[in-house]
């Protein structure tokens, strides 16, 4: 049923064809808001239809569930220390002296329908959110999006890459359970390590000595309000670059539409991108819906309430931390102490490598733009192994957190390889070194015999169309 | 018409899956004890029917005594056993840990290699030989106080073999073994004698009723803390992480490539 | 066109699905609900529609690839030009360099003032960091606060203990390891703060904080779980593997002649992880 617009105009000879219920409410909104004009570009963008334009979205998708449950969630939580005695149906922690927040918790999985499901997809969705934006990252880096004039758009990403981190960390220690009490001690150690300032800014952020009352409920309003509220806008922001700039996409073209700098080639948004998307969304809240009924996750009863002088192994945070685990555990037991200051073990692993590589990470764009002397604009994308050096370092730095992330859980590791922890330790030390340079240079070989081998293969002709 | 390149991925990410499920929780899992090791072992009472005076000495000489020397005072390949007393033997041989096949292997879980009535004699004779804790009188029952095996056990255990009891490598080679398949008397046993690189444990420390306590929190842990479904090793974020990353990889990568695959027009 | 019919059969069966399945989940719930079957449901009626709308947009829509212009985003120098005139012929900012300069000056005394409200976030750290609840005359408790007797412990055995009047506080914990006297190798120094074998050092890991609760009996050596750190017991709780830069501080205890023991002291140094100016002692 086309609207009364899309016909053709009419002649004053020609009755006039009664209004369908679509246009009635098009034109009782355009009397008031003059939407339509705005909204025909909208429906008619075009967007390139590769399935790696699609990995953006997932995590995009990811955070929409995250707000959704997270809402259930806050209905139900009291971020508050005080001590009260577990009345609730769970056996081992009858007549235990929890804190409120760690109550609402075990009430929320236990006696509130559908509280755990929310609970579990809310904590799966969390862990599978930073997985997607990391993959979405990767596509960024190795096809060359960030480049100009789309480097504001990078700065904004990681910038929601480490909020992400931050939502995480502070929305797993909301329970106030052992593990995650754990883990806010390592945090609060991490920024006390700081010469000059550590201690200060670490009873400043915590509320005092660890652990002092106020934590939880600090966190929370982390987490409910200030890192929503930066995310959404960070995500608005890249969100609204990404439609003026118009979509970046791959070289080449479909059928006799070839890729140029001055075009975008793919679907309108509406209705083939938006009824696709849709459809991704609910694949992945399905995925995320069975994930979050049939796997257990945080079992906060089985670690039972934060006891500050108890302890279980293994010890480790959410995996997308477990790269700092990794740095901290083998980091060396240097501690000098240089005219009366201490510079603490924990602060060149847990400070200083951390704020060199996301700070390099961070100004990419830049530092490629110096590197390469190439102040252009691109529209066009890379393959991978049209910039094999850009391949390399990319690999590299990924072998380096998966080497640290892996060294994070050598306890676990030690156990199921039947080797000893210490023996994995010194291994990881090494390792961190020379198996990224080994693969990044594995990686760059390649790219650059990718890239003979396809200029061997060109014709004249498909030089002469590739115009990139 | 599905892409192979992505079935071929889906396959691929499949097969790491199941290994990974066979390495947490299938036949490959470390410590994983055989069922004939619970069989019969659970024997908590003290009054052995040895069948002969002899019988255990017998099987002493013929399997403990190479290592642990005749008369239980140790030699260069194996510790004196003399305070073992029966809760060291018993402990020791209902777990398969004993006897090694070669002095110098690591010390693990298995399947025991006596029977019940062996077990009995070699635990009344090795506790002739000197004077060790007796093997406790471990009860669990319906009624059990869990509360107060919780808190004991994160009093206690935790730290080394895990809040919710499924082990971790302590380093020097030690591993803290999972417990959620232990035999309630062993769990007591191990408590009092310390058992390897574990530390031993007085009465005025875990009492005797706590050492039902802590063993019926064990068997609640192993049938009644799931609700959430299922548990991935048990070991807390490690293996969640690696269940996030396969659930994403195979399920929404294999979505978008799926949501745009190039059809025939 | 059959092709397009058997699609839209399958379209509308998969919409059924989900329809049905969210009201066998509805009824799940008013039953009681259970958490397996409530996600298996969800996921089902989730999955099912979002097969649908993508089969629809796949199969049943006509959405063919189409070409648009880039235009480069860079304003016309008009426009460039209108821009900065806009912003500043009226306002004649550039005019106005003292005004301008007294204005910045203005927020940011401003600024200055507007942080305090952070500032109340937290108090300065003070002599806490360098001392605990531990006094001279501290009685060493459990937690349950049964004072620890000697022979309570069998040898290469620990416990937690805490000052008789700080049961619990976080800083104060403290392990009460036996060991056997003749293999301690402490310090001459601290050599008397281990009665009999029985040795007592801060429970707080130097490096991160975490408890140290692991205890290998047979080597006498401390681990923490966190990240490793392990301590030697008879070397007066030194490193000895791990990121940890300095050993646990060492409790001065003596025995009393009723076998319960009593701390001489705060600990030395501070304990938990160091910070900058742990060398100061507390007069920084």
């Amino acid at each position: 049923m086309t609207a009364a617009r899309d016909r053709a105009p009419t002649t004053g000879t020609e009755p006039a064809l009664a209004p369908t219920e679509l246009d009635r409410l098009v034109g009782w909104l355009d009397e008031r808001t003059g939407f339509a004009r705005l909204a025909r570009t909208v429906l008619r963008k075009v967007f390139p239809d590769h399935w790696s334009f699609l990995l953006g979205e997932i995590a995009l998708f990811c955070y929409v569930i995250l707000v959704l449950t997270g809402v259930f969630l806050t209905f139900f939580f009291a971020a508050d220390t005080r001590p009260v005695t577990y009345q609730g149906p769970y056996p081992p922690l009858k007549g235990a002296d929890v804190s409120a927040a760690f109550d609402s918790v075990m009430r929320l999985s236990f006696e509130v329908r559908a509280g755990l499901l929310m609970r579990q997809i809310h904590h799966w969705t969390a862990v599978v959110f930073v997985a997607a934006i990391v993959v979405h990252v990767c596509r960024i880096f190795f096809t060359g999006a960030f480049r100009r004039p789309r480097e504001i758009n990078w700065l904004v990403g990681v910038g929601l890459l480490l909020l992400a981190l931050v939502a995480g960390l502070t929305g797993y220690s909301l329970p106030d359970d052992l593990l995650s009490g754990t883990g806010l001690r390592i945090t609060d150690a991490v920024v006390t390590s700081i010469p000059f300032i550590g201690p200060w800014l670490a009873y400043l952020i915590f509320g005092g000595e660890f652990p002092s009352t106020e934590l939880i409920g600090r966190l929370y309003v982390f987490h409910i309000m200030l890192l929503p509220a930066l995310m959404i806008g960070g995500i608005t922001v890249h969100l609204l670059i990404l439609w003026f700039q118009k979509h970046t996409q791959y070289p080449g073209g479909q059928g006799r539409l070839t890729a140029r700098e001055t075009n975008v080639i793919g679907r309108h948004f509406w209705p083939g991108q938006v009824f696709r998307s849709f459809g991704l969304f609910l694949l992945i809240s399905a995925v995320l819906a069975v994930l979050g009924g049939m796997v257990q996750i945080n079992p906060v009863w089985v670690y039972g309430p934060f006891v500050s002088s108890a302890v279980s192994s293994p010890a480790q945070p959410d995996w997308y931390l477990g790269w700092l685990e990794g740095l901290l555990r083998m980091g060396p037991s240097l501690e000098p102490t240089v005219f009366g200051v201490t510079i603490p073990s924990l602060f060149g692993p847990a400070i200083v490598i951390p704020t060199i590589v996301f700070g390099a990470f961070t100004l990419w764009p830049f530092i490629e733009a110096r590197a390469t002397r190439d102040h252009n604009d691109h529209q066009i994308l890379q393959w991978p192994w049209q910039a094999p050096v850009r391949l390399g370092i990319g690999a590299a730095a990924l072998t380096f957190f998966i080497v640290l992330t892996l060294a994070g859980g050598n306890d676990v590791l030690a156990v199921y390889l039947r080797v000893g922890v210490e023996d994995l330790t010194a291994a990881a030390r090494i390792l961190v070194i020379v198996l990224p340079v080994a693969v990044g240079l594995v990686a760059w070989r390649l790219g650059v015999e990718r890239g003979r081998q396809v200029d061997r293969e060109r014709t004249p002709l498909e030089e002469l169309e590739s115009g990139s | 018409m599905p892409d192979r390149r992505a079935l071929g991925g889906v396959a691929a990410v499949v097969a790491v899956a199941a290994l990974g499920w066979a390495v947490t929780a299938g036949p490959l899992a470390p410590d994983r004890i055989p069922s004939a090791a619970n069989a019969g072992s659970d024997v908590a009472s003290t009054t052995a029917q040895v069948t002969g005076a002899t019988r255990g000495a017998d099987l002493y000489q013929a399997s403990c005594a190479a290592c642990h020397g005749p008369g239980g005072q140790g030699t260069p390949n194996g510790p004196a056993i003399t305070a073992s007393g029966a809760a060291g033997a018993d402990f020791m041989l209902r777990t398969g840990r004993m006897p090694l096949p070669a002095p110098g292997q690591p010390v693990r879980r298995g399947t025991p290699a006596f029977g019940d009535a062996d077990i009995q004699a070699l635990v009344a004779y090795v506790a002739s030989l000197g004077s060790g804790p007796a093997i406790p009188d471990v009860q669990v029952s319906a009624a059990s106080d869990t509360a107060a095996g919780r808190a004991a056990y994160i009093a206690t255990c935790a730290a080394c073999h895990g809040a919710g009891a499924s082990g971790d490598a302590v380093g020097g080679g030690a591993v803290a073994p999972p417990l959620l398949d232990t035999a309630p008397t062993q769990v007591g046993e191990a408590i009092r004698i310390g058992p390897g690189a574990m530390p031993a444990f007085d009465p005025r420390q875990v009492s005797d009723a706590q050492l039902g306590q802590i063993a019926a929190y064990l068997q609640f842990l192993k049938h009644g803390a799931a609700p959430g479904g299922q548990t991935v090793g048990g070991v807390g974020p490690v293996a969640e992480g690696y269940v996030g990353w396969l659930v994403y990889l195979v399920a929404l990568f294999g979505v978008t490539r799926w949501i745009e695959r190039k059809r025939r027009a | 066109m059959r092709g397009r019919q058997r699609i839209e059969w399958v379209i509308a069966g998969l919409f059924a699905v989900t329809a049905l399945s969210g009201v066998v989940l509805l009824a799940v719930y008013i039953l009681g609900g259970q958490t397996q079957v409530e996600g298996i449901l969800l996921g089902v009626a989730l999955g099912s529609l979002g097969l649908g709308v993508v089969l629809w947009a796949q199969e049943l829509m006509d959405t063919p690839i189409v070409i648009e212009e880039r235009h480069p985003a860079t304003s016309s120098p008009a426009e460039a030009a209108d821009f900065q005139a806009a912003l500043t012929e009226e306002a004649g900012f550039t005019r106005r360099r003292m005004l301008v300069g007294m204005l910045l000056a203005a927020f940011a005394g401003l600024g200055a003032a507007l942080a305090i409200p952070v500032l109340s976030l937290g108090p300065a750290p003070g002599r806490e960091q360098f001392t605990t609840s531990w006094r001279k005359g501290s009685r060493l408790v459990l937690g349950d606060g049964t004072p620890i007797h000697a022979g309570d412990l069998p040898v290469d055995s620990l416990v937690t203990v805490f000052p008789d009047d700080a049961i619990g506080v976080t800083d104060s914990q403290t392990l009460l390891i036996r060991v056997p006297p003749e293999l301690l190798r402490l310090d001459p120094a601290r050599a008397a703060w281990a009665p009999g074998g029985y040795v007592a050092y801060s429970k707080i890991c130097t490096h991160a904080g975490c408890p140290v609760g692991l205890f290998r009996a047979t080597e006498r050596k401390l681990i923490c779980p966190c990240h490793q750190s392990t301590f030697d017991v008879l070397a007066g709780a030194a490193p000895v593997f791990g990121p940890a830069g300095r050993p646990l501080p060492q409790l001065p205890i003596h025995m009393e002649p009723d076998g319960t023991f009593v701390a001489d002291g705060d600990f030395p140094e501070p304990v938990g992880p160091s910070f900058w100016n742990l060398t100061s002692g507390g007069a920084g």
